[in-house]
């Protein structure tokens, strides 16, 4: 316990280093916040998949927010408060995921889920804003309540001795009673903004300031599933937890996915299709229960990869076009792209990465999820039903996506004048780190492979997918290359 | 007893009580506040000893005049009251250095009479082995916290007394019957004789003989009233009613100490009553099962409607007065649980919420008292950002979901009783009404938050107020530092959630209270 | 307005760069596949093609990209659905549909330009599903799945190309057929778009969506140069089937709205329950404070009745 102390300990002094520093030297602050966050990686065992890459996630999420959010503060509030809070939140996030014990779980859990709370009231704090207020309490009533119910459940039924003593995936619980069980599973389903406790999300995500939200969609929701895969190693009944999570999972793909093509203004509609997509992949890991196939866990947790850095990146830009714009409606919106096309073109790479471009991470997870739904396709009509939804889920996405890019690439939208949108360079200089968030998702397939073949994790299809995501690599680059070489010559010769 | 200081105790009490104001009038009133510190440090080094003694040898008797027990006076200490004893002489240290510094009314003196007569009433209720001491000792401490109430007099000051001083006054007089109905049939009035007889009917006890007659019913009777005025006097629905006016009436000094001496009495007399007079074992025990059924579903339902109110406060004294109230009623249901968890999970709630109340109320106070009076700059932002962070570590504690502070603990130990005793639906209840409860201090906490965040207005002045940065730093230090140290001990070291357990078990454990008082 | 223009252009580029590195990577990943028999690099290639339809979507709007969702829920779910079962009749008639539906997609080319790349693209998606057929489908039957793709691919690529093809009976009905489901998702889109859900009466919509439809029928005459009127009388028929669809449109959205305002009025209910509860027992409260001394009579009164009941009870 003490060598983990003392990995937990070094990059929370950097991270307090930095927040210190913060206020009077921006670039040091942040340079020595980063260098703490690359520390967290400490922590990584890779002895469960999911924890140590959703923790990969979180360090990196961590590092590419470090930046923004100290930018995004001063320009909204005029002072960094907002940053010590969102990297504490951070932090706590990343301990829950690296805890070996349920006593710690449970402890910055709920750090997290107060932190929360904090950042979503945190325009009712700095500014007066009462309807934060409404939002945040509501996410206390509806969302942390029910989570608390769950974990004192499993805290009461595990005891306080093995609580401190045995590691949280060796915990035996005897979750066989179903009253119990639906009601744990309700709790993280609280959580992760599932059916029946879905609705305060959407308030709450959007009411938050940006880089918040980026971190409470990206990040902050996936704990619920974690919660979810954690039931899984105890003795229940997995049959009725599995049809469970279907059931609820399923009608909240459909109406995530449904309300967020009919939104117009651009945080709620990244806030609907939150629901969705945690939905399904509270589907895939129910999928998980029922057949103890592995292939689901990592379907799960590649698309939980994904499905963070694409919020993340969503977010950041729906920040940046507040900044710019004062705006948040899709029908006054439509000229980013001719402000800020850097920014345009990040957001279309990422929304194409999550709908499956190579080679990226949503490309791998879309594939893993359809190909271990099709192994299984003949056995019952359950995972025909799960294409089916699968399939709206995706054919959907296409059209909410495409709402959302109406507000960069409108052809008819006109620039507004100089006094009404800002171009002042520090608000511009936030698309860096968007492009960067961007660029995440693709490197982070690079990170897996070279895990993997360093030989600490485990995925059976990537083996298989290895070749195609060099073809797709070496295809980019050369293409890259010529597309470069041919407007440089172009450009030379218009010139000359 | 090796040492008479801890019984003295209530003594010291009202000697302050009486001295302070002497020396207010004849001589200096500076001189008045030293001797009412000087005593309350006093007090809280001498309970402190106390406990670290009772520590290491269990269960000690201190008989009056020598005589032994059931002919004379006995004060006994155990490890349950020490601890309670302790919490309480904590809150008399900070409420006394409050009232010093930061209470400026011209009757100070009267004041501090009071307080100590409630101390006193307080600690002889605590310590005591003698029903009709106890009834003494409720009613002196009962008479003070009616004065209390009233001390600013206004209009609604006056009329919260009233309502709690006819009430009380007539609620405790159902307990002198009790003592007479005890008296009468069991011809003791030693708790451990009581005790000792209620188990073995034929029992004859050196100095007080046998029972008289059938002594069945006066017991079931004295059950009965017992219970009813206790529950009165903490506070559970439906004996509520005098609670929310008391609060916002009384000075805040005086709230802190209603809610972690004066109410805790309460449960404080159903533990004994229940577990050391007519315990499992005793004749009446069908009764006293329906009794603890009865005191079960009161709990629930306290909890659930107290909650409900409290989710719809928004400022601190109201807010303070029902949380009270619904925290009072999780520690019946942790006391009508049964089991060493669900006993020591309430005793630690009693502290717990003390301690919370606590930090909320003086965090509150010195808020308000540095947003109107104008101090140095630099100590302002220390303190300032120090009452905010006790404001919101008090909150958590009463929340008391997070593993860091004490009321997780407590809680868990609740919850954790409640399941051992197959009783889920007060375990449910526990929890419901700790996330109704989290709507109402979350939302008062944000508003107090808000309307104390632009304080930076006020030029500074001279430093005739370095007493009261002082004095403010070293009440929200010292409450913090209790909080989240009692937090993180119990967090990190098993030895001291065994040794909380370990106050179930001796309460549980009548036999050796009784075998040492009457050997 | 030089640096917006620029900016355009430099989006432009980028957009056209990413749409030549998908087509790029099908064909690859699909040629891997085929050479190697492996099933994933196709499931991969097809994954991709998805991407290009989605890409397409992105470039021409909010229009087609309804049409296009629809077609790539159709085309995921028969694509996945082929492992369910292996005989010959059943896949036969999925491959059919997907080929169509990918035809109907792509039924429509506003600009003469743009359209050899769509027949590449189409070509694309085409020998993904055919490679897919090709490895998967048991021995014997491998030519099945070739055998209808090639129709379909003469028939998009020489479509351009022969003017005397295009008035053949089978060919112009087919092409009629797949335009008009097209044009009647884009009018029920575009009536979204102009009327912002707001319900008109049943006449106006039915007029509305025949008078764009028979715009689209107009430009699209002109764009193929066919003057055979059956045309009119059979888009006039479809189109009172799409005045009946766009009243389903107008519901499914009204739904929606009202789904969010009933989760709002659930909560807006349970908070002012909560409320008027703790209000109701704060009014009782302030009574029995009124009315303590009454109370308090009450309450000794309940005490000592309970006892005297006990003694009744215990005595008898």
């Amino acid at each position: 316990m003490y060598s983990s102390l003392a990995t937990i300990a070094v990059p929370l002094a950097f991270i307090f280093a930095g927040s210190v520093l913060t206020p009077r030297f921006r670039v040091y602050g942040i340079v020595i916040r980063v260098i703490g966050f690359a520390l967290f990686s400490l922590n990584i065992s890779f002895s469960d998949l999911f924890s140590s890459l959703i923790l990969l996630t979180c360090i990196i999420v961590g590092v590419v927010i470090s930046g923004y959010s100290v930018k995004y503060s001063i320009l909204k509030y005029g002072n960094t408060n907002l940053v010590p809070l969102l990297d504490l939140f951070v932090v706590s996030m990343i301990l829950v995921f690296a805890s070996q014990y349920l006593i710690e779980f449970i402890t910055f859990w709920l750090l997290t889920e107060l932190l929360g709370f904090f950042l979503i009231a945190y325009d009712y704090m700095a500014r007066g804003d009462v309807v934060a207020l409404y939002a945040a309490v509501k996410y206390l009533l509806f969302s942390m309540i029910p989570t608390d119910i769950a974990l004192f459940i499993i805290l009461a039924l595990v005891g306080f001795e093995e609580a401190f003593t045995v590691p949280i995936r060796e915990t035996f619980v005897n979750l066989t009673n179903p009253a119990i069980l639906i009601m744990v599973i309700v709790g993280f389903f609280s959580k992760a903004a599932i059916f029946p406790l879905h609705f305060w999300l959407p308030d709450a995500h959007s009411i938050a300031p940006a880089p918040a939200s980026a971190l409470l969609s990206g990040l902050m929701v996936k704990m619920g599933i974690y919660g979810l895969y954690l039931i899984s190693f105890y003795r229940i009944d997995t049959s009725l937890a599995a049809y469970t999570m279907l059931f609820s999972g399923f009608l909240t793909v459909v109406y995530g996915a449904l309300q967020a093509s009919l939104q117009r203004d651009i945080k709620r509609l990244l806030a609907y299709s939150t629901t969705s997509n945690t939905a399904l992949i509270t589907a895939a890991l129910a999928l998980y229960f029922l057949t103890m196939d592995r292939v689901f866990v990592e379907a799960t947790i590649l698309y939980t990869v994904a499905h963070s850095f694409y919020k993340v990146t969503m977010f950041l830009d729906s920040g940046l076009i507040e900044l710019v714009t004062h705006e948040r409606y899709i029908e006054r919106l439509g000229y980013m792209s001719k402000v800020v096309p850097l920014e345009s073109i990040a957001i279309l790479s990422t929304i194409l990465a999550i709908l499956g471009m190579p080679p990226s991470t949503g490309f791998i997870a879309k594939v893993f999820l359809f190909t271990a739904i099709s192994k299984y396709l003949a056995k019952s009509w359950v995972y025909l039903a799960m294409l089916v939804i699968a399939s709206i889920k995706v054919a959907l996405s296409i059209i909410y996506n495409v709402v959302y890019l109406k507000s960069h690439y409108r052809g008819d939208a006109k620039v507004p004048s100089i006094e009404d949108i800002e171009r002042s360079k520090s608000v511009l200089s936030l698309q860096h780190y968007v492009l960067a968030s961007s660029l995440s998702i693709y490197l982070f397939v690079a990170a897996l492979l070279v895990i993997k073949y360093t030989g600490y994790i485990e995925l059976e299809l990537l083996r298989k997918m290895f070749t195609t995501l060099l073809i797709s690599t070496i295809l980019f680059i050369v293409l890259g290359a010529t597309m470069y070489t041919m407007t440089k010559g172009l450009s030379k010769e218009r010139s000359a | 007893m090796h040492s008479p200081e801890p019984s003295l105790i209530p003594f010291i009490c009202l000697m302050l009580a009486a001295l302070v104001p002497l020396t207010s009038m004849v001589a200096n009133k500076k001189l008045s506040n030293l001797i009412a510190l000087l005593g309350s440090i006093i007090i809280f080094t001498i309970a402190l000893r106390l406990f670290m003694v009772i520590e290491s040898v269990g269960v000690a008797v201190y008989r009056f005049g020598g005589f032994p027990a059931p002919l004379g006076v006995v004060y006994v200490f155990d490890q349950f009251n020490s601890f309670l004893a302790v919490s309480v002489s904590f809150a008399l240290v900070l409420t006394v250095v409050y009232v010093v510094v930061f209470e400026s009314s011209e009757h100070k003196y009267l004041l501090y009479s009071l307080i100590y007569l409630l101390m006193a009433g307080v600690y002889g209720c605590l310590f005591t082995g003698d029903v009709f001491n106890f009834y003494v000792s409720i009613e002196l401490a009962a008479m003070s916290s009616y004065a209390l109430t009233g001390f600013y007099r206004g209009r609604k000051a006056v009329r919260a007394a009233i309502i709690y001083g006819i009430a009380g006054t007539a609620i405790t007089s159902f307990l002198l019957l009790a003592c007479f109905i005890l008296y009468g049939s069991y011809g003791t009035l030693n708790i451990a004789d009581i005790a000792l007889k209620s188990r073995n009917v034929n029992l004859e006890v050196e100095f007080s003989g046998g029972v008289f007659g059938d002594i069945l019913l006066p017991s079931k009777i004295s059950l009965a009233l017992i219970t009813w005025i206790f529950l009165f006097k903490s506070g559970i629905i439906p004996n509520h009613f005098w609670l929310p006016e008391a609060y916002l009436a009384a000075p805040l000094p005086a709230i802190v100490l209603f809610t972690t001496s004066a109410d805790i009495l309460g449960i404080y007399g159903i533990v004994r009553l229940y577990y050391l007079v007519f315990s499992e074992g005793s004749l009446i025990s069908d009764f006293r099962a329906t009794m603890l059924g009865v005191l079960f579903f009161l709990g629930t339902v306290s909890a659930v409607i107290a909650s409900m109110l409290v989710a719809n406060q928004r400022t601190i004294r109201k807010l303070i007065a029902y949380s009270s109230i619904s925290q009072f009623s999780l520690s019946l249901l942790g006391v009508a649980s049964g089991t060493a968890e669900g006993l020591s999970g309430s005793i630690l709630h009693l502290v717990v919420n003390g301690l919370g109340d606590a930090s909320v109320l003086y965090s509150v106070g010195i808020l308000k008292y540095y947003s109107s009076n104008p101090v140095k700059g630099g100590k302002r932002k220390i303190i300032l950002s120090l009452a905010r962070v006790t404001l919101i570590v008090g909150l958590i504690n009463l929340f008391g979901v997070i593993p860091i502070v004490p009321g997780f603990w407590s809680k868990a130990l609740l919850v954790l009783g409640l399941v051992k005793a197959g009783m889920t639906v007060a375990a449910i209840a526990v929890l419901a009404s700790t996330g109704l409860c989290a709507i109402g201090y979350f939302s008062t906490l944000m508003k107090i938050l808000q309307k104390y965040r632009s304080t930076n207005n006020l030029n500074d002045s001279g430093s005739k107020h370095d007493i009261a940065v002082v004095a403010s730093i070293f009440i929200l230090a010292s409450i913090l530092m209790a909080c989240l140290g009692l937090g993180i001990g119990l967090t990190v070291y098993d030895t001291l959630r065994d040794k909380v357990v370990e106050f179930g078990y001796g309460v549980l454990d009548s036999w050796t209270y009784i075998k040492t008082v009457i050997p | 307005m030089k640096e917006q223009k620029l900016s355009e252009q430099y989006v432009n580029s980028v957009r056209n760069f990413f749409y030549v590195f998908i087509l790029l990577s099908i064909i690859a990943t699909t040629t891997y596949g085929i050479i190697t028999k492996d099933i994933v690099s196709l499931e991969g290639g097809f994954k991709i093609a998805i991407v290009l339809v989605a890409l397409n979507a992105v470039i021409q709007g909010i229009q087609t990209a309804v049409v296009f969702a629809a077609t790539v829920f159709t085309l995921l779910i028969l694509f996945y659905s082929t492992h369910l079962s292996y005989s010959v009749a059943t896949n036969l008639i999925m491959y059919i549909v997907t080929y169509t539906s990918i035809l109907i997609m792509y039924s429509t080319n506003p600009n003469v330009n743009e359209r050899k790349i769509k027949y590449v693209e189409v070509g694309a998606l085409y020998y993904v599903i055919a490679s897919f057929a090709w490895t998967t489908t048991e021995e014997g039957m491998h030519w099945m799945p070739a055998v209808i793709a090639i129709p379909f691919a003469a028939f998009a690529m020489f479509l351009s190309y022969s003017k005397t093809l295009r008035n053949k009976g089978i060919v112009s009905y087919l092409m009629s057929v797949t335009s008009s489901i097209q044009s009647k998702i884009n009018a029920l889109v575009e009536l979204y778009i102009k009327s912002k859900c707001v319900a008109t009466s049943g006449r106006t919509r039915v007029f509305m969506t025949i008078e764009i439809l028979s715009n689209k029928v107009r430009s699209l005459k002109h764009y193929i140069g066919f003057e055979r009127i059956d045309l009119d009388r059979k888009v006039g028929a479809l189109s009172e089937v799409g005045g009946c669809l766009d009243t389903q449109l107008y519901k499914f959205i009204s739904v929606m709205n009202s789904t969010t305002k009933f989760f709002t009025e659930l909560e807006h209910r349970m908070t002012e329950k909560l409320r008027r509860i703790s209000l109701a027992i704060e009014k009782l409260q302030y009574a029995m404070e009124h009315n303590f001394t009454l109370l308090l009579l009450l309450v000794s009164m309940f005490v000592l009745t309970a006892l005297l009941i006990y003694i009744v009870v215990i005595s008898s």
